[in-house]
């Protein structure tokens, strides 16, 4: 326990765990090795750190088989169009390449999708390109030969046609229909209703309404998508950046038409994901050139193909009514949003079920309705990026509750602490959590700095001119795992007969630590220290599948499977000796030693047979978190179990120049159990800058600023301090009580800084993000100056 | 067939170690580490010479190796992440960076060491414009800057105690 800093509170029920950057006194240098037992709850340097600061780590794009092909895709420059190709053969003769690919190449399903029931997405265009940048055909070849073309000289007739740019032409009765059997172009609807949400609103004593719309946000991971793929035999091998290798698997099987068996997924490390990279992107193509050449292939997408091509953030247009009482306890919301979920279904349908569940914020709200849709367009798909479209309700949402705390007269913050939602009251799906809701703890973490923040606040600006700074706060709530559908992790772990442990985990660590953290929890649940053991991961021939790297799953379901491993494990080297569960045991070089009251039994591992794993002993565990299916209600448990955080952002508006400063953000966050509380702070300050980029520049237009010089994503300079309070409610589900927090981490930092926007000066915007221009234009449109908010 | 460009002849120190080379003369000095040499820990992120991932040390300055021409680096000497090490020891801004976890995907990682380590070997005690300031043209979508300015300020104060060590 003595390695993290300040362990200040147990005595509520929860612990607090704070710690701020860039805070000389107090340095945390990371543990490389802890005693047998100790590794969860300390700040263990992660696993995979040496490679990366070597500059050793293998990307997509670092390993280039010898001989390999380049492979360049040519894609549609037009939002929607017809095409026609003219002659391929001659055109590929003329400029020396070995082969053009088009839909006629596809020998199985010319379709993927990462929901199976709704896969719709080609990988090349057959007759009609639904969005500028969809693939229409590829040419491999050597690689002076293919980087020298011109693609725009293909042999390619296009027809543009009208597309559908936006949500309403595309809900335009007779507008043209994407996909067949999507009437109106609506993809999926979400629902989710309880209580009698009008009677409760027009007998309000005080309600208040609000409408938003946020735009496409790009993952801009630093790493564009890369890999290649080789065919040995019969079976396909790609190498590649990914957050779901198994995923992967199925639909290239499926795209070649040969058995899931044959076709190898390796991923490499991976240069941020987000959950872009969850969908499939080179490996398509590298797997049908590689099948078809029987060559390795390789192809790097160039920064503006990666934005033109792969999913974005879901723009969404939002609508929301909340009511409450005088004594402004909230008594109903009824929510709307439609999500432009672009030409193709990807997460689209996830997006839908999921905001639903979560557009109460972390709140009681008796009467609840909240409709969604996904409606598809002419423009890029969008898909995952963290939070599955609850960053952007929480915009709406959160906003909302402020305006309604104002119109009450009750202090923002005691109005989130008084409807925080409890152990034992239900959620809008009617679900009684009866542990773990930390969310009050965390707006409770927050008073001291809101209090001082305000003060400060209205200090500055009572002597400001131009300059006025605001504080604001949001609350999050996120539900770990998919939403009411199996989710399962298996994790294996093998005792080497040199006593050393062999942990296979097939979760794919993007950057966030997961490999590190499951190890943690694994070598606890064992009783073994974390030095001797061996990962192994990153190839879905030696791991059994730990599902994928999304939805804040990894540490709550892969890390409660390697815990389950762990503990197997344990049982089953007690079991060789027959001793009882409360024997310790120590793991020596070659040997085990069971230590039971007096007794004390040496196993000699070398004296063990082989199992078919390659160890002396192995065990294996599978979770799958419990839920329960919605009804046609939404009514249901969609998740075991949900994480909790809230934000409190401090800015400064130039009145002048519409320009925003964050001053520093305070992050509280309930994690259940902080398994290594470096990581999760690391990922609460990756998931506020991204948070500061979607509330204040970040918004990409398909067609235009296909670039990162355009696009903006902050820069060191835009972020400001942050300090993270993590607090421990646990679950009894999850890993030694911890819940997930990837997703989580970005959630409130955009509504809370809207907020601090608003009590600044005034404004509340339509549309997110707020750019200077958008700002300046509310600010001359509601005749605000410096001089004039006292 | 593509038609025979005439090649350059140039000659560098790339991690202390001499090359003599023929290049083409649009051929990118990142693309002559990572494709002719076999340095992957440079890193490309963008094709706008914004992101920072291909930062290198030229002649002790941090430059994006995208940005130059492999013939422009004639008679130079290039530092990447490869050559931080010494005789198989972590540099301390090495060490900073794993110990003050300044990395999730690793991918700026590289970068950002580099662009720190060209602020370290003029600034001995940097302030923390300095070191927001050093790192501006290096991009990072993961940590939120938080610990990659922590590992710096580790870093400086590592050197520093070790006397200006290695740099
Ligand atoms: S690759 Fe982005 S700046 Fe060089
Ligand atoms: S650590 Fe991922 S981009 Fe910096």
């Amino acid at each position: 326990m003595d390695a993290i800093g300040g362990v200040l509170c147990r005595c509520t029920g929860y612990r607090k765990i704070i710690s701020a950057v860039i805070d000389a006194g107090r340095e945390q240098i990371l543990m490389s090795s802890a005693p047998a037992g100790t590794a969860v709850g300390n700040r263990m340097v992660r696993l995979d750190g040496l490679a990366k600061i070597t500059g050793k780590e293998i990307y997509g794009a670092d390993e280039i088989p010898s001989g390999a092909l380049l492979l360049r895709v040519i894609r549609c420059p037009f939002h929607r169009a017809g095409f026609q190709f003219g002659d391929l053969e001659k055109y590929a003769k003329q400029n020396a390449i070995t082969c053009v690919l088009t839909a006629k190449d596809v020998p199985g399903e010319n379709r993927y999708g990462v929901i199976p029931k709704f896969a719709d997405q080609p990988v090349f265009a057959e007759s009609e390109a639904r969005f500028k940048g969809e693939a229409v055909a590829a040419v491999a070849g050597a690689q002076a030969a293919v980087e020298k073309l011109d693609l725009t000289q293909f042999p390619v007739v296009w027809n543009e046609l009208p597309a559908l740019m936006t949500i309403d032409q595309a809900l335009t009765p007779g507008a043209p229909q994407l996909h067949h059997g999507r009437e109106q172009n609506v993809l999926v609807r979400g629902r989710v209703v309880r209580g009698d949400v009008d009677a409760a609103l027009r007998n309000a004593e005080i309600t208040a309404e609000l409408e938003v719309e946020t735009g496409f946000v790009e993952h801009a991971c630093i790493e564009p998508e890369a890999g290649f793929a080789r065919r040995a035999g019969d079976t396909i091998e790609i190498q590649a950046c990914t957050q779901s290798p198994y995923m992967d698997r199925s639909d290239i099987a499926r795209i070649l038409g040969i058995a899931e068996a044959s076709v190898r997924i390796i991923p490499t490390a991976v240069g941020g994901g987000f959950g872009t990279k969850l969908d499939l992107s080179v490996q398509p193509f590298l797997a049908l050139a590689a099948w078809k050449l029987n060559l390795p292939v390789r192809m790097v997408y160039s920064r503006t193909e990666s934005m033109i091509s792969t999913t974005k953030r879901h723009p969404a247009r939002m609508w929301a009514k909340a009511g409450a009482g005088r004594d402004g306890k909230l008594q109903a919301l009824d929510f709307r949003a439609d999500f432009n979920t672009g030409a193709y279904s990807s997460w689209g349908p996830t997006v839908s079920a999921r905001v639903p569940v979560h557009a109460s914020g972390p709140y009681f709200v008796p009467h609840y309705r909240a409709l969604t849709r996904a409606v598809h367009t002419h423009l890029v798909p969008a898909g995952a990026f963290r939070g599955f479209g609850v960053p952007q309700m929480a915009i709406a949402q959160e906003q909302l509750y402020d305006e309604l705390a104002d119109r009450v007269g009750m202090d923002r913050l005691e109005f989130r602490i008084l409807n925080s939602l409890t152990n034992d009251l239900p959620t809008v799906t009617g679900q009684v959590l009866g542990e773990g809701v930390g969310i009050r703890a965390c707006f409770e973490a927050l008073r001291p700095r809101w209090k001082a923040a305000r003060k400060e606040a209205v200090d500055f600006n009572s002597s400001a001119q131009h300059l006025r700074r605001g504080v604001g706060v949001a609350g999050m709530w996120y539900g770990c795992g998919n939403t009411s559908l199996p989710n399962p992790s298996t994790m294996r772990v093998g005792l080497k007969s040199d006593g050393r442990i062999a942990l296979h985990q097939g979760a794919v660590d993007i950057g966030q630590g997961s490999a590190t953290v499951v190890t943690q929890i694994c070598a606890d649940a064992l009783g073994c220290s974390i030095d001797r053991f061996d990962l192994l991961s990153g190839d879905t021939s030696i791991t059994p599948d730990c599902g994928k790297t999304s939805a804040s799953r990894q540490t709550f379901v892969s890390g409660k499977a390697a815990y389950m491993a762990g503990e197997a494990l344990r049982r089953e080297i007690l079991r060789l000796v027959k001793a009882c569960d409360c024997a310790k045991i120590s793991f020596e070089n070659g040997s085990v030693e069971v230590h039971e009251d007096k007794k004390l039994h040496r196993i000699s591992l070398a004296d063990l047979p082989i199992d078919k794993h390659g160890y002396v002993l192995t065990a294996e565990a599978t979770f799958d978190p419990p839920t329960r299916a919605l009804d046609e209600n939404g009514q249901g448990m969609p998740y075991a179990v949900y994480g909790f955080g809230a934000h409190l952002a401090e800015i400064e508006v130039d009145t002048e120049l519409g320009t925003i400063k964050v001053l520093r953000i305070t992050a509280a966050h309930d994690v259940g159990r902080a398994i290594n509380p470096t990581l999760i702070e690391g990922q609460i300050e990756g998931g506020v800058a991204q948070g500061i980029g979607m509330a204040l520049m970040e918004e990409f237009f398909p067609g235009k600023g296909e670039n990162l010089h355009d696009y903006l994503i902050p820069s060191a300079g835009d972020i400001p301090p942050i300090e993270s309070i993590l607090i421990e409610d646990p679950s009894s589900i999850g890993p030694y009580g911890a819940k997930g927090i990837g997703e989580q981490a970005v959630i409130p930092t955009a509504p809370a800084i809207l907020n601090a926007l608003h009590d600044a000066i005034g404004i509340r915007l339509r549309k997110i993000p707020a750019t200077p221009d958008r700002v300046r234009a509310e600010i001359l449109r509601c005749g605000i100056t410096g001089a004039s908010r006292g | 067939m593509p038609e025979a460009v005439a090649k350059i002849g140039i000659k560098i120190i790339v991690n202390g170690k001499t090359c003599s080379l023929s290049v083409e003369p649009r051929q990118l000095l990142v693309e002559l580490l990572r494709e002719t040499l076999d340095l992957t820990g440079t890193h490309v992120g963008c094709d706008t010479s914004y992101c920072g991932a291909c930062t290198v040390l030229l002649n002790g300055k941090a430059v994006k190796s995208c940005t130059v021409f492999a013939f422009q680096a004639d008679g130079g000497e290039i530092t990447t992440v490869e050559g931080v090490e010494k005789s198989g020891n972590l540099h301390p801004i090495q060490k900073a960076f794993g110990e003050a976890y300044g990395l999730q995907c690793g991918y700026c990682t590289p970068g950002l060491m580099l662009s720190t380590f060209q602020l370290l070997s003029k600034t001995k005690d940097p302030t923390e414009k300095d070191l927001r300031k050093a790192i501006a043209g290096n991009t990072c979508r993961c940590t939120g800057y938080q610990n990659v300015l922590k590992a710096m300020t580790f870093a400086a104060k590592a050197m520093k105690e070790s006397n200006g060590h290695q740099v």
